[in-house]
């Protein structure tokens, strides 16, 4: 004890959760919160800086609007929703913890994170590795070429980009292609085996959104839209999103 | 009995049911009560204990009045009584009429197994191939198709269930008493058209259906061929496809509609299109099948549907009034994201599992034993709020039981632990234990005291620890701490829904439902629905512990009972015959014994000459006969003849099944002129039962020597039966109600409303009580009206008469004759006789000098809010902060209860001010919310409206300062758990929860010889069983000074405590039960401590004439006082030394 009395006479609560309120649909149901800690059971980040959801939600509604805004804490919450999967009121903790993220002036956010999103920036790819669409579909085009070598049954399999006309657009995270190209191999099959019709495309195939993580809402409308805009342009039906 | 033309229909025959189907019967109306599954009791027939006795109990439900009109064992077991028809296996199929003149039509599922023919041998079990889930057992056990729906009733016949029976004919071959008759030759007759595009499904269902269900089965391929179809061949029913090309299965489904609007049809569905299936429901479907299709499903659901068409409905009859006792239904888990893995970890239980987990006629046998493996229990978790208080499973209410029966399960839990010598780690999380009934706070602290461990915190998910073998739960305590435990088992407190088939019922009633799909009721009453004489009783509108639900069931037995009233239904009737019995008591016994012979069992090896020899070595035996079937018919009029022809006045049957003759014994008594109590039915087949069984063991008592013996204990037994006439009582059919708030005037209008005279009396000049001071309820209804509607309603009564400004200064009596002496404000004193008295003496809000009250005008109680909101002396829009403060001086000692009312009015307050001034800043300092049923529903809104809770404990409660000119600057300070820091506001007004006190003067409760409870409250005769009834009878309590309640639950008992007042008020004379205690006067030397021992207060010293008297109609036969008297004075009529002594020589000769 020994800090000072949160005051409840305050008349102005919670100024950034009333922001975030009127955001989200039904307000996120923020304010119907009963305490019951759920979610902080359930948290994989609670604990960590002293923080839960539970906490952090409640120093939000009672108006503890620079904590909530500075606790580095938001940036271990992964996201993972398992909080608002349990919650007896439907409570969108997720978006609270995004809002706070956006509070954040840009360059003070985890390094990690925001160098992720600019590489994403950088070219059409919308690559967190940065990795051009060219090296994307040598990199494809190289293992697909090894596999109908070497592996018998496997010799039409296909890995299209740019297909026009494929049913499904498939994204990819960057990780593989650049570091670990043998792993895209295992969904190739999976896809040539039921008889999908799929491609990648050249822009927009980093299926990773650290811009969404950092919570830079502009810069992950951009890498999505520059995504969503391609698999329209080659005319497929449906998005596969595998991150 | 006194039987009175009116007639009511009790549906479910739950504990509920049972309630207001005795209130009913006892007061004299007929009753048929049906019941949907095989046997009555409910869920209560799978609870063995009840808190706070961690016993059951239900027997002290059984009739008071006139206690030899009804069975009197275990309720468990059955209930018999003189007007109840009881319908097992029967639902309602259509009502038409008015109140007061229902004609409504039944349907009941045939039971291929006779009931008068099974003798529950058992080997139709052994034989038959057929095993499904024990429903009685949760399904932690199987059963066969043909089973005891429940171990112990009586009669327990078997039973078959049709919907899993293959009809392979097994039991019918072995059934030794062809009591079994499958034969169902109308099913090959039942045509089906199954309507699928795909030919796998059309010819998997073809083969299922005919060869499983024994249907005959047509196919078609497309919408077309199945219209045309129809328009050739007759169907009976039709299972349709939804997704096929061309015409889809909704557009089939509405074109045979047109052609043939009772045409039942089920849909079939992928599990993509189930939204597809719900609305082809609306449009006239009857169900709906998912794909792929589980056998085990499909074929019961298809037979279901064919037995509902093809029994025939009835029977049918004409009834005044209906109440609908269905109970309730329980959340299933496994429908929501079950992240707690019930269904696939098998350690993971509901509560009604574990029930059966715990229950010597569990599968265990009592022993607490993991499902998964077997081994002992050690550790087990209770987690609360599973399906209630939850918008993911749409469920925004509480349902109202699951913290006190979770508590009571870990408590018997325990105890069991205790005898086998074991420990036991019981841990309940939860997120408000909601402890707001009477002495549940008590209850709770003791369990706590004793180890239970209470968790506050929603547990996230339950994983299963590999290594361990265990089961583990993470869970976050107030302060944030993350714990991970582990347990052996884990219960869900899984909460309620509405019964199965509501909807259906309400719609064939005409009721509506409330949002979450339960009946609706009106304004201020727990029962009432918008069509008069149709009510609801128990958990049928909403989830209610027993004692909730019995007071509730009186209720709704006496609005039908009104209803019934009014529509000339309490008439009695007058050609009813009364029975004379020839005065028997100076003849010697003359004892006619028959002998049934229909039972091998019986027959084998008994050799008549030499039993009727031995019995007649009794001079007390003037005949013995053997009869063939004397359950027949037949039988029967052979008995009636030879009584008639030997004219003995003592008579024994040994035939079996005792319980099949009380009916017919008592038209005997009626035709003959001898009493039915000289008359006696001994089982002499069950016992030999094991004797005629081939494999009995050696060493079995041969049959003979059993029967010889139980006859010449009953001939003992008979012989000594005093044949005086069972004594009555005279009652004044009369009314006192002490007490004219709400509950006093609505339980006198209740009694006046039925043509009796009601003397209703008020210490103060006004009626009303608390509802004076009170204006809105949380609801919004309006209390000022309905206390102006209900005091006109009084006052201008002509069978109450009015006695303001008055007291009760003296009064003694008993049931059905208490004399009570009145004094109004001028000293005039009235004596008033009456037959019943009700207490509804009240109470009001408690005082208190806590958190500063009386230092600053800014804090108030809850009482002083209400009062200003409504004179306008307060303007919330004046106000900037306001702190309400919740449990002051309560739920400790020593005011250690809930007053149940406080955190709804902090609830509907908040809203009041928040309404007049949004931008008010509301905060409540609460320990649990006690917002409890679908009162929930107004904490959620709360919340919504930005009133913020803050929880406490009492080490650490809120404090309050005032200082300023007169006080005028009020600081609240407390300290916020989840944030872990103190916090503080100025409050412009704080609002204190004090609660109830009760206003039940010591010497009114001695004068009419009730106890009051340590908190001052009426002390109830049980509190479950008997939730009104003073343990002495003929005294009654409601409203507030039986126990904390806000208007609705006051006005319930209040309607309760008159309908059972209305059981002694309907006769002129009260007529007692055949076992009552009695008194050898030569014996007694008045020491009186038979009249301390009595519980029941039916004995009495009369000083006048120096003995000790009883009162025949309130003593309950329990013998205590026989057991207390020194000198044998006091004794039990069937039970005195002598007799007993001779039926022990009978037993050991």
């Amino acid at each position: 004890m020994g800090e000072a009395a949160i005051d409840l006479g305050e008349e102005r609560p919670s100024v950034f959760m009333e922001k975030v309120k009127e955001i989200l649909p039904d307000g996120g149901n923020l304010d119907l919160c009963l305490t019951c800690g759920a979610c902080a059971s359930g948290c994989p980040a609670s604990g960590l800086h002293g923080m839960d959801p539970r906490k952090f939600l409640r120093m939000a509604a009672l108006g503890l609007d620079e904590e909530v805004t500075s606790t580095p804490w938001v940036w271990l919450c992964s996201m993972c929703q398992r909080c608002i999967y349990v919650c007896p009121m439907q409570i969108d903790i997720p978006a609270l913890v995004y809002q706070a993220r956006s509070m954040w002036p840009r360059e003070e956010r985890p390094k990690g994170i925001l160098g992720s999103c600019d590489m994403a920036l950088r070219n059409d790819s919308c690559s967190a590795m940065g990795a051009s669409p060219e090296d994307f579909q040598f990199v494809v085009e190289d293992v697909l070429e090894e596999v109908r070598e070497s592996q018998p049954g496997f010799e039409d399999l296909q890995a299209p980009i740019d297909k026009q006309g494929a049913h499904f657009f498939l994204n990819q995270n960057s990780r593989e292609p650049v570091t670990e190209p043998d792993e895209m191999i295992p969904l190739w099959k999976i896809l040539h085996h039921v008889g999908a019709d799929w491609t990648y495309g050249s822009k927009g195939w980093g299926g990773e959104n650290y811009c969404m993580f950092l919570a830079d809402d502009d810069s992950w409308k951009k890498t999505v839209a520059t995504s969503i805009g391609h698999a329209h342009e080659l005319g497929c039906k449906v998005y596969l999103n595998t991150e | 009995m006194q039987t009175k033309i009116g007639k009511a229909l009790v549906i479910g025959a739950g504990i509920s049911g049972i309630r207001a189907a005795l209130d009913l019967a006892e007061f004299g109306y007929g009753v048929t009560l049906i019941e949907r599954s095989p046997h009555i009791g409910g869920i209560l027939s799978q609870l063995d204990y009840q808190f706070p006795t961690d016993r059951c109990g239900m027997c002290k439900m059984l009739p008071l009045v006139e206690r030899d009109a009804g069975s009197q064992f275990c309720l468990r077991k059955g209930l018999f009584h003189d007007n109840i028809d009881i319908k097992l296996s029967t639902e309602l199929a259509s009502v038409e009429g008015e109140p007061g003149d229902f004609k409504v039509t039944l349907r009941q599922e045939p039971n291929p197994v006779d009931a008068a023919r099974c003798i529950g041998c058992g080997k139709c079990v052994d034989v038959c191939p057929v095993t499904v889930a024990d429903e009685f057992n949760a399904g932690l056990t199987t059963r066969k198709a043909i089973y005891l729906p429940v171990p112990h009733t009586i009669p327990n016949p078997y039973r078959i269930d049709t919907a899993a029976c293959t009809q392979c004919g097994a039991c019918q071959e072995v059934c030794p008493t062809e009591a079994i008759r499958l034969v169902d030759e109308g099913r090959k007759d039942f045509n089906i058209l199954v309507v699928d595009d795909e030919l796998i499904v059309r010819d998997s269902l073809k083969e299922w259906l005919e060869e499983e269900g024994g249907f005959h089965v047509s196919m078609a391929e497309s919408g077309q061929e199945a219209l045309q179809h129809l328009k050739t061949e007759t169907c009976h029913l039709m299972l349709l496809d939804i997704k096929m090309p061309g015409m889809d299965g909704v557009e089939v489904l509405e074109k045979a509609k047109e052609l043939f609007p009772d045409l039942p049809v089920v849909m079939m569905t992928a599990y993509a299109t189930v939204e597809t299936a719900v609305e082809a429901m609306k449009i006239g479907a009857r169900d709906y099948l998912i794909k792929p299709f589980d056998t085990d499903a499909l074929i019961p659901k298809v037979i279901q549907i064919y037995q509902t068409l093809s029994t025939p409905p009835g029977p049918e009859l004409e009834v005044g009034a209906i109440v609908m006792s269905g109970g309730t239904s329980y959340y299933n888990p496994a429908d929501g994201k079950d992240t707690y893995s019930y269904g696939s970890l098998p350690d993971v239980v509901t509560s009604l599992e574990f029930e059966r987990l715990f229950s010597g006629t569990g599968p265990n046998g009592g022993q607490l034993l993991r499902p998964s493996d077997g081994r002992p229990i050690r550790r087990i978790a209770w987690l609360q709020c599973v399906g209630s208080r939850d918008m993911q499973s749409n469920a925004d209410f509480c349902s109202n039981i699951c913290c006190m029966y979770a508590i009571k399960e870990a408590n018997v839990a325990r105890e069991r632990a205790a005898r086998a010598g074991t420990e036991l780690e019981t841990s309940i999380y939860y997120m408000d234990m909601r402890t707001f009934g009477k002495s549940f706070q008590r209850y709770r602290d003791r369990s706590e005291a004793s180890g239970v461990a209470f968790k506050r915190g929603r547990v996230h998910s339950v994983e299963p620890d590999l290594q361990a073998n265990d089961l583990q739960l993470r869970w976050a305590d107030i302060d944030g701490n993350v714990a991970v435990d582990h347990v052996d088992l884990v219960v869900l407190s899984v909460g309620q829904r509405p019964a199965e088939g509501t909807q259906a019922l309400t719609e064939t009633l005409g009721i509506g439902l409330n949002p979450w799909g339960f009946p609706q009721t009106e304004p201020f009453s727990l029962t009432r629905t918008e069509r008069d004489g149709i009510v609801a009783a128990g958990s049928f509108a909403g989830l209610k512990d027993i004692s909730e639900s019995v007071t509730q069931a009186s209720a709704a037995a006496l609005a039908a009972s009104t209803t019934i009233h009014n529509a000339g239904g309490s008439i009695g009737l007058k050609d009813q015959p009364e029975a004379i019995y020839a005065d028997v008591s100076r003849e010697t016994p003359r004892i006619l014994v028959t002998v049934c012979t229909c039972s091998e069992a019986v027959t084998q090896g008994v050799d008549q000459k030499a039993l009727t020899h031995h019995l007649k070595s009794d001079p007390a035996v003037d005949r013995v006969e053997f009869l063939d079937g004397t359950c027949t018919a037949e039988g029967w009029d052979k008995l009636v003849a030879l009584v008639k022809q030997h004219r003995p006045n003592r008579l024994l049957i040994g035939a079996c099944l005792p319980y099949v003759y009380a009916r017919k014994l008592k038209a005997l008594g009626t035709e003959v002129g001898l009493d039915p109590r000289l008359m006696e039915v001994v089982d002499i087949r069950t016992p030999v039962f094991q004797a005629a069984r081939e494999d009995a063991p050696e060493g079995t008592e041969p049959s003979a020597v059993t029967v010889q013996r139980l006859l010449a204990m009953a001939v003992a037994r008979l012989r000594r039966i005093s044949p005086a006439p069972v004594a009555t009582v005279p009652v004044f059919q009369q009314t006192l109600v002490v007490g004219g708030g709400i509950a006093g005037m609505t339980a006198a209008l209740a009694i006046a409303d039925h043509g009796f005279t009601v003397d209703l009396v008020e210490k103060d000049k006004a009626l009303g009580g608390n509802l004076q001071w009170l204006s809105k309820t949380i609801d919004g209804q309006d209390i000022r009206a309905f206390l102006e509607d209900t005091r006109n309603r009084v006052t201008g009564h002509p069978q109450i008469n009015l006695h303001l400004d008055t007291r009760v200064i003296a009064a003694f009596g008993q049931a059905g004759t208490f004399y009570s002496t009145l004094e109004d404000g001028d000293g005039n004193a009235v004596q008033v006789n009456h037959g019943a008295t009700i207490l509804a003496t009240g109470g009001h809000e408690a005082a208190t000098t806590a958190y500063g009250f009386g230092t600053s005008p800014r804090i108030v109680t809850q009482q002083n809010l209400e009062a200003q909101l409504h004179d306008g002396t307060l303007d919330p829009t004046q106000l900037h902060t306001v702190a309400m403060i919740q449990c002051v001086d309560s739920r400790e000692e020593p005011r250690n209860y809930c007053s149940r009312v406080c955190c709804s009015t902090s609830l509907k307050h908040a809203q009041a001010l928040k309404a007049a001034n949004p931008s008010l800043r509301i905060v409540v300092f609460y320990r649990d919310m006690m917002s409890y049923g679908f009162m929930e529903s107004y904490f959620t809104e709360a919340r919504k409206s930005g009133i913020t809770f803050i929880p406490y404990t009492l080490d650490r409660r809120p404090a309050v300062a005032a200082d300023g000119t007169d006080g005028d600057r009020v600081t609240v300070s407390g300290y916020e758990p989840i944030i872990g820091q103190p916090v503080e506001m100025t409050a412009d007004l704080v609002v204190l929860a004090t609660g109830i006190v009760p206003e039940l003067p010591g010497e009114l409760a001695d004068a009419y010889g009730v106890a009051r409870d340590e908190d001052n409250f009426f002390q109830e005769a049980e509190s479950k069983w008997r939730p009104v009834d003073a343990l002495k009878e003929g005294v009654f309590a409601c409203g507030i000074c039986q126990a904390p309640r806000n208007i609705h639950e006051s006005i319930a008992t209040a309607e309760a405590a008159a309908e059972r007042a209305l059981r002694i008020l309907g006769r002129e004379r009260l007529p007692s039960g055949t076992i009552v205690a009695r008194i050898h006067e030569s014996l007694c030397s008045l020491c009186e401590r038979c009249v301390e021992a009595c519980p029941y207060g039916a004995r009495s010293l009369d000083p006048e004439n120096e003995r000790i008297v009883v009162n025949p109609a309130m003593c309950q036969g329990c013998g205590a006082c026989a057991a207390t008297c020194p000198n044998n004075a006091a004794y039990i009529e069937g039970f005195d030394a002598e007799q007993l002594m001779d039926v022990i020589d009978a037993a050991l000769n």
